[in-house]
């Protein structure tokens, strides 16, 4: 057999800093044969990156590779500068994570892959221009000819991540590093990233380095696998083998941890007085009524049949929602582009109904730009929505002067995605976790303050110890842990949580999701969970909503619509996602809706999501789609039915 | 890029608007007149004077009088020099102080780019520090200290250079330029190694080496255009510092420019002249932010839609 | 454009485990930084020594700032007498003039960067923090200003209304406010957009309680290195002004005037021009050098680089 393509042998990183030398990778070791897709594996610090950079050379200054990484023979990190550049972006190419800042915003695509192309060929500006056009072609970019003469901010984030990649193929590499080439995208567009790299492969042979937080990913599209924790190698095999069998305890907490779609949900909210359950007690009663909508007229039938729906005004039932809101919209009135020209409006949200129940947790899933988060603030009034009713506790919000608001916000608590950025950096734990405190209840005293956030820390699993430190000299999960003691302290009756857990690693997610279940349940809190992951969604939720460009698409209980997905939308998102399960069809391969998102200035006429969508028909383009009760929950399409019996 | 050019140039007319306002009752409003030097005028010649110089008119008036003559280009007459307009006064002291500041301006960004540039690439070595070293004596040491001492050791004890004066050749014109450019090419030394070092940590910049291209490669065709960015919006305020610098310059080295028509007709309240040179030179100000802005636009493909 | 903050899951802010060692908050993180940085610390302990020296010795020294000796006239530094930098052309005692002008040109400096900073940090916090119109009119305005000559203005004032040591406090304060209330409002506006300030306001915090425990804390760091760096280009400003003749007024001097009375006599005493030159330029290289330092110390970006 030839020699491997790639040999690392004890490849270390090690930086020299203030406080003394770091070791961001211990010796590591392993083959990539012709062909090969290898999947590093790791979460944040786990040196990863760094190794990728040290085949490449292109460490930062005050960092030093040592040890070997033997590509087709010739060592890499004993090569003489010059000619390892002459190799990169020849016979080795890599992609980046964040396609937003990886490319260049100053030149045109088009200069950047020729810059790219010509370094290693020979070729006239001419001939490099097609090569390029052809490249974006190869890989899917629309109108290849046009795309070159654009800048990147013209381009979505998945188009930039597609040019990203055909600069990486022009030379035509045997190995193309790919550095979380998908972590910054939406799963729809994630999964035509995915397909492309596996079908790059197949029809081209061309190794890949995949470097990944995600086993989702690894399963479907990597041959072998290595984890890598702190800088050191854990674990590493064929995918299959290990995903099947981890004999480390961290693979198996990494493989523990991640979210899964076909996971059961949370356990059924358990309340008196909600006789029908979750299922139909949720669905029929107060969202039929959303559908009459306020001053769209009362008499509407809304007991379509199944529920236990009183018909009586949601907000003052027996069983009264928590929070309940109908008709929701949030428009956005941009600058004028030049003085002449009309305002241009942005509808984040349109018409948007929901209901949290104590007990009770609703997810509200979309991809970036469906005014999933616009909506969760526009319910608390911390955006003001441009038309609807908001009722908690079975108060309106409405109408209420700045002072009242403020007395409501009490019950109404806030947890945010970036835990960093969510705590003032200038104040302690302590005073962070106590400033609701010194609003709602400012007759406390120091101690009995003091008392109240220790309880609060241990709550949440937090050491009272730590009270005097500042944010930083936490990690983002013992963070996010502060943010929800935070909202926790008061104890409101709602907890919002807009991406609470995306920014954090897969194991500290797996500890924060348990956490928020944990509360929810112990203290029959309504929770609005805000996610664009639907597997930790469904690790959480009792019903969800599925949002898209603002519009919500399908509406009901969590587990019919996971197992069940009426609306082609939600069916895509789901075929997206990549399972974790070695052997486990690779929904993604099929998965559809790789098309451009469009403009959330001018979405489409009629259904927004005909433009993605399968079953569009003419009467997509004609006619909003009115939310119809199917199988128990609401869906927003007029194929709905068909799209069931297709599936 | 056609409504972004029509906004900006709409943009600078209430600037105008303001500057001449601002000028012209400030002035208006000082006590003491144009008139009241050191020989006392007979009571009727004064009259005679403000009438022909319209300042017997309310005060409404001689603004709308002064503005209406302002858009046809015309200043008015000087107070001081009575048998010349002020805009004749500009025309004959602008070419001086242009001459002076655009050479200034050309020595700064060459010098202060080059530095910048070097001491960027040899971030924390020996040249960095030399390089960082003249930028912040450049900052730190105002010109009217730097331009009596040029004169002492060029023009004086080594006598290679004139002291002073227009002369006739460009040697009169070294000390000067030198003596102006000089905090400015502190300032863009700085701002060049600062955007520069920041541009080469950028993920782009990494991408760039990632597919082999060379340094060289990557300073010219990646990194020189946004590292430009900062020194570009620099230039509206460097313009502005060059003029008001230009006050001092022309003072030490005798140079008849637009400064010390300034400074001599602020000092004898030559109302007409000292306004029109402030309009001249605030709409000039203006131009340059102007020219600064489109550049921008021309630099930065993101800054038209904004 | 987009209205929600773009979302970049996973792996962007997490790190394992408490990170720094350090114990404290980001102002005792930030002046460890500054302890380590050796030019910083000694440009702040000679601006110290110089604050005491300016104060002192001006009351302690045997030869007043403003008795002529007409025995003395422009004598070199001697030991004789305690007139270690000799005298003026009023036989002045040069020591004694040149530490009393720093007491001006410093009181010049902090008092002009108080106006600027009360003027700048309400400017910009309120737009900042009001957004929307009152934002854009507010920035309205400053971009508006920022056009005009500001300091021929400054010299038409001071020409206009005499030399007031007030009128000069407030028209250099004047100047740099602007710069003052852009940078603070930008800052603002990014904190406004932070998480942890929307917290607040979803925690039911009043504006007025947002603003004090969690804007302008998190303002300081800027504010501080903008004053550092603030306080030089005013004292360049007001001896820019003196050198012209028209700063403060005689007896009463400062750096500036006494780089002017020295560059007339260059030739015949030099030391009339070599000491003020000299502490002026130590005092703004100082600032600047501690500017630096401060920034570098609080800027997150470069404490993680090198």
């Amino acid at each position: 057999m030839s020699q491997p393509l790639l040999e690392l042998d004890d490849l270390a990183v090690r930086f020299a800093t203030r406080e003394g030398p770091v070791t961001a990778l211990h010796g590591l070791s392993c083959t990539l044969g012709e062909g090969e897709i290898l999947g590093l594996v790791g979460e944040s610090g786990s040196g990863k990156t760094q190794a990728a950079l040290a085949i490449l050379g292109l460490l930062a200054a005050n960092g030093r590779a040592s040890g070997q990484a033997r590509f087709r023979g010739r060592d890499l990190i004993a090569l003489p500068p010059a000619e390892l550049q002459r190799l990169r972006g020849d016979r080795i190419a890599m992609v980046f994570q964040d396609p937003m800042t990886a490319l260049n915003p100053y030149l045109r695509i088009g200069a950047q892959m020729q810059l790219a192309l010509r370094r290693h060929r020979r070729v006239s500006a001419r001939a490099a221009r097609d090569a390029c056009a052809e490249m974006l072609a190869a890989v899917q970019v629309t109108d290849p000819g046009r795309r070159l003469d654009m800048y990147p901010h013209e381009l979505s984030g998945g188009m930039r991540q597609r040019v990203m990649i055909a600069t990486a193929l022009l030379c035509k590499p045997d190995l193309l590093i790919a550095d979380e080439p998908t972590t910054a995208l939406d799963v729809t567009v994630q999964a035509g990233i995915l397909r492309l790299l596996a079908q790059l492969r197949r029809e081209h042979g061309t190794a890949i380095l995949f470097i990944t937080h995600d086993l989702g990913i690894v399963a479907g599209l990597c041959d072998s696998m290595l984890v890598l924790r702190q800088g050191r190698c854990v674990e590493q095999g064929p995918v299959a083998e290990v995903l099947a069998g981890p004999r480390t305890d961290y693979a198996r907490e990494l493989l523990a941890a991640v979210p899964r779609l076909d996971q059961p949900g949370p356990p059924p909210v358990s309340m008196a007085g909600s006789a029908a359950g979750p299922v139909t007690g949720s669905v029929t009663g107060p969202v039929a009524a959303a559908i009459a909508g306020p001053g769209r007229g009362t008499g509407i039938d809304t007991g379509t049949g199944t529920g236990t729906g009183t018909g009586t005004d949601p907000a003052t039932g027996a069983d009264a929602p928590v929070l309940s809101a109908r008709g929701v919209s949030v428009t956005f009135t941009l600058p004028r582009p030049h003085p002449f020209a009309p305002a241009p409006r942005l509808q984040a949200v349109v018409d948007a109904n929901l209901d949290v129940r104590r007990g009770e947790t609703l997810g509200i899933v979309g991809e970036s730009g469906s005014g999933k988060s616009t909506l969760a603030r526009a319910v608390l009034r911390l955006i003001p929505p441009t038309a609807g009713r908001v009722v908690l506790l079975g108060r309106s919000l409405q109408g209420l002067g700045a002072a009242d608001l403020r007395a409501q916000r009490r019950h109404a608590q806030l947890v945010f995605q970036d835990p960093f950025a969510a705590l003032d950096p200038r104040l302690t734990i302590r005073d962070i976790v106590a400033e609701p405190l010194s609003v709602f209840e400012p007759s406390l005293g120091r101690d009995a303050v003091t008392e109240r956030v220790r309880q609060a820390l241990e709550d949440v699993g937090l050491d009272p110890a730590a009270m005097g430190r500042y944010p930083h000299q936490f990690s983002g999960g013992q963070c996010q842990r502060v943010g929800i003691a935070r909202a926790l302290v008061l104890e409101p009756a709602l907890l919002v949580c807009d991406e609470p857990v995306s920014a954090l690693d897969v194991t500290v997610q797996a500890q924060v999701v348990r956490l928020l279940a944990r509360v929810q349940r112990e203290r029959g809190l309504a929770m609005l969970f805000i996610a664009h992951d639907l597997a930790v969604v469904r690790a959480l939720c009792h019903r969800v909503l599925v949002m898209y460009l603002g519009r919500t698409m399908e509406s009901g209980d969590a587990g019919a619509i996971y197992r069940e997905p009426r609306h082609p939308y939600t069916r895509a998102l789901l075929q997206a996602v990549p399972a974790v399960d070695a052997g486990a069809a690779r929904s993604w391969e099929s998965a559809t809706a790789a098309l451009e998102l469009p403009s959330p200035l001018a979405p489409p006429s009629g259904c927004v999501y005909r433009t993605r969508c399968p079953l569009a028909t003419r009467r997509c383009a004609d006619e909003v789609p009115a939310p119809r009760e199917i199988a128990g929950r609401l869906v927003a399409c007029h194929h709905a039915d068909d799209a069931g019996l297709a599936a | 890029m056609l409504g972004f050019i029509v906004r900006r140039v709409l943009d600078a007319i209430p600037t105008l608007l303001v500057l001449v306002t601002v000028a012209f009752f400030m002035i208006r409003l000082a006590p003491g007149g144009p008139f009241d030097a050191e020989k006392r005028l007979p009571p009727q010649v004064e009259q005679n004077l403000r009438a022909a110089y319209h300042l017997d008119e309310p005060l409404p008036l001689q603004f709308v009088r002064y503005v209406g003559n302002l858009a046809r280009g015309d200043f008015g007459p000087s107070f001081q020099y009575r048998d010349r307009t002020v805009t004749e006064l500009i025309a004959i002291g602008f070419p001086v102080s242009f001459r002076i500041g655009g050479l200034a301006l050309l020595v700064a960004l060459l010098a202060g780019l080059s530095l910048g540039t070097v001491a960027a690439l040899r971030q924390n070595g020996a040249a960095d520090h030399a390089a960082m070293a003249v930028a912040m004596a450049g900052i730190s040491v105002p010109t009217f200290v730097v331009a009596p001492l040029l004169v002492l050791l060029f023009a004086v004890t080594l006598g290679w250079l004139p002291a002073g004066g227009l002369g006739s050749g460009p040697a009169n014109l070294v000390l000067p330029v030198l003596t102006l450019a000089l905090p400015q090419v502190a300032y863009i030394a700085r701002l060049t190694r600062g955007s520069l070092i920041e541009v080469l940590r950028s993920p782009f910049i990494r991408t760039a080496r990632a597919q082999g291209l060379p340094l060289h490669t990557i300073l010219r065709y990646h990194a020189l255009k946004p590292a430009l960015v900062p020194v570009l919006s620099y230039l509206g305020p460097a313009a502005a510092g060059l003029i008001t610098g230009s006050v001092v310059v022309e003072q030490i080295f005798g140079l008849p420019g637009l400064g010390r028509y300034f400074v001599t007709g602020a000092l004898n309240r030559d109302y007409t002249l000292v306004m029109g040179i402030v309009i001249f030179y605030g709409a000039l100000i203006i131009l340059c932010n102007l020219v600064v802005d489109l550049l921008y636009g021309w630099l930065d493909p993101r800054a038209v839609q904004r | 454009m987009s209205t929600t903050p773009p979302k970049t899951p996973a792996a962007t802010a997490a790190t394992t485990g408490p990170r720094g060692a350090a114990e404290g908050g980001l102002w005792a993180d930030a002046f460890g930084v500054l302890r380590r940085n050796r030019a910083a610390m000694v440009a702040a302990a000679t601006l110290a020594l110089l604050a005491v020296l300016v104060v002192v010795v001006p009351a302690v020294s045997p030869n007043a700032f403003d008795r002529p000796d007409w025995d003395h006239i422009s004598a070199p530094p001697a030991l004789e007498g305690g007139r270690l930098f000799g005298t003026d052309s009023l036989g002045r005692d040069l020591l004694t003039r040149t530490f009393y002008g720093g007491r001006m040109s410093l009181l010049v400096g902090l008092v002009a960067t108080l106006v600027s900073l009360v003027l700048g940090i309400t400017w910009g916090a309120v737009a900042g923090y009001a957004g929307g119109r009152v934002d854009r009119v507010m920035m309205r305005i400053v971009d508006i200003l920022y056009a005009l000559p500001f300091m021929f203005l400054v010299i038409l004032l001071m020409v206009l209304f005499g030399r007031n040591i007030l009128l000069i406090f407030v028209a250099i304060g004047a100047i740099n406010w602007l710069d003052m209330a852009r940078i603070v409002r930008g800052q603002t506006l990014g904190l406004k957009e932070r998480e942890f300030v929307e917290a607040a306001r979803a925690m039911g915090v009043p504006p007025g309680a947002i603003i004090r425990r969690h804007i302008v804390p998190n303002l300081l760091g800027v504010v501080a290195v903008y004053v550092t760096l603030t306080i030089p280009q005013v004292i360049l400003v007001e001896s820019f002004l003196s050198f012209l003749g028209l700063g403060v007024q005689e007896p009463m001097t400062s750096w500036g005037a006494l780089v002017n009375e020295g560059a007339q006599e260059l030739e015949t005493a030099p030391w009339s021009l070599v000491f003020p030159a000299a502490f002026l330029a130590v005092t703004l290289l100082c600032f600047n050098f501690l500017g630096d330092g401060l920034r570098d110390a609080l800027d997150p970006r470069d404490r993680s680089a090198g």
